[in-house]
């Protein structure tokens, strides 16, 4: 079962990351869900697929009122991140899912309806849940075309769904605690998956314009303090989007 | 062709779930304040030169049952988070078999290639009764030991008033567990309610 850990809170919010399930099977890659809980609503990014649904539902109801989720936020597309869609929409038909413009009509073939999506320009803008507002940061082609990375200014935490990404055991710890040696976890995902050098620098130089305490990725460990800025720097330098050099350094 | 998104009987089961689920988890909260208030009461009994025997008995009780009443309450708790799994998974795959029927009344030859996977979904052995058998198990002690809390803070209150110059402080502390067991036990008993109306039984 996975299990809920509470990685930032206020007086009036808290962010949670659901996260490490032992009994996952090695055919599904691990996945974290992050939910940000105010008094009124609760958001959800990236909630999963189909198959864990049941292991994320369970570990969130332990922690806040289910019920009170009202928004879904989706990096992207891919099933590990929202095919779980029609599940959540049939706990609570209210739910609202903000993603890529791109994706609206893609997605639905998850669950949902017309009025289920919110869709998000090219340029981001603004999810309100409850009293507070968070920012929708670009990030396409990492990797997906229609790609968006989440912002909370006040919590100074950056939700990057697959950047930052790293293939580790569910046993490890939910914080980077080693750069030098995480990074080698994530080194091949990020050559294969990220398919433009120059969105990558494009990201990295929005990302070091925010002020990040927690740089959170949907698999692996949080990145925290100085290690924002050591993956920041190290993505600039990687390349990525070749296909025979990715494979050839894997070799 | 698609399901619509108010799917029936299964949504409800789950919402109820998370809300029930939602009522233990503040209720864990509360024992741990039961704790608190069972030490403080024993405390002001031991800090003191005035001996109160009766008091010191009763508080030492009520120590010793919130101890069991937090325990028995992190069980309630695991074995909740268990019960909600089970009927997500329940769910999901209800809305399997949903999105299958509605492909087999196309008919003809895909209705019969459908009908046995139906079959075989349908009949496969659902891990909710067990669940739900055991979340029933640790409610039934969670709802004997907030009953007995309410007796031992009543008697504390008793027991109180013989405390000398410590009556005050004795009868606030009593008041003060007083308050927390009657809330525990209310709750307690709203979620075996709520439980019991989920429309299924758990023997």
């Amino acid at each position: 079962m996975k299990s809920a850990t509470q990685i930032w809170s206020n007086e009036s919010r808290r962010w949670l990351v659901i996260a490490r399930d032992p009994a996952c099977s090695d055919h599904l890659i691990d996945t974290n869900e992050y939910a940000m809980a105010t008094p009124t609503e609760v958001l959800l990014t990236d909630p999963g697929g189909f198959e864990i649904f049941p292991a994320v539902f369970a570990a969130i109801s332990g922690e806040l009122d289910a019920t009170q989720i009202t928004h879904i936020f989706a990096s992207h597309q891919d099933p590990d991140v929202i095919s779980s869609l029609a599940l959540w929409l049939q706990f609570n038909p209210a739910i609202r899912c903000h993603l890529s413009w791109l994706w609206q009509t893609f997605v639905p073939h998850f669950g949902g309806d017309k009025s289920t999506f919110c869709p998000i320009p090219d340029e981001g803008r603004g999810i309100s849940v409850g009293s507070t507002t968070l920012q929708a940061v670009p990030a396409h082609y990492l990797h997906s075309s229609g790609n968006f990375h989440l912002y909370d200014a006040e919590a100074k935490l950056l939700f990057t769904g697959d950047v930052g990404a790293a293939l580790l055991p569910t046993t490890s710890s939910l914080y980077v605690t080693d750069f030098a040696s995480h990074i080698r976890h994530a080194e091949g995902f990020h050559r294969r998956w990220m398919g433009s050098k120059a969105a990558v620098l494009d990201w990295c130089e929005r990302a070091a314009k925010l002020e990040i305490d927690l740089l959170c990725p949907q698999h692996g460990a949080i990145y925290r303090g100085k290690d924002v800025e050591r993956f920041i720097n190290w993505f600039a330098e990687i390349e990525v989007g070749h296909l025979r050099r990715a494979a050839a350094d894997a070799a | 062709m698609s399901l619509p998104l108010h799917a029936g009987a299964d949504d409800s089961e789950l919402r109820r779930a998370a809300v029930i689920s939602d009522r233990i988890r503040l209720l864990h909260r509360q024992s741990y304040l039961m704790k608190l208030r069972a030490s403080n009461a024993m405390v002001i009994t031991r800090s003191r030169s005035t001996r109160v025997p009766g008091f010191e008995v009763v508080s030492a009780q009520m120590s010793t049952l919130s101890r069991e009443l937090a325990g028995t309450l992190d069980a309630l708790r695991t074995s909740t988070q268990a019960w909600v799994a089970a009927v997500s998974r329940e769910m999901a795959a209800r809305r399997q078999v949903n999105l299958l029927e509605l492909a087999a009344t196309a008919g003809g030859e895909c209705a019969r290639k459908i009908a046995p996977v139906v079959a075989t979904l349908r009949a496969r052995t659902s891990a909710m009764p067990a669940a739900l058998r055991t979340l029933t198990f640790h409610l039934d002690d969670a709802r004997r030991l907030a009953a007995t809390a309410c007796v031992l803070a009543r008697t504390a209150k008793i027991e109180a008033v013989y405390g000398g110059t410590l009556a005050q402080n004795l009868l606030t502390a009593a008041a003060e567990f007083t308050e927390l067991a009657d809330s525990v036990d209310a709750a307690v008993r709203a979620i075996t309610r709520n439980l019991e109306g989920r429309g299924g039984s758990a023997s």
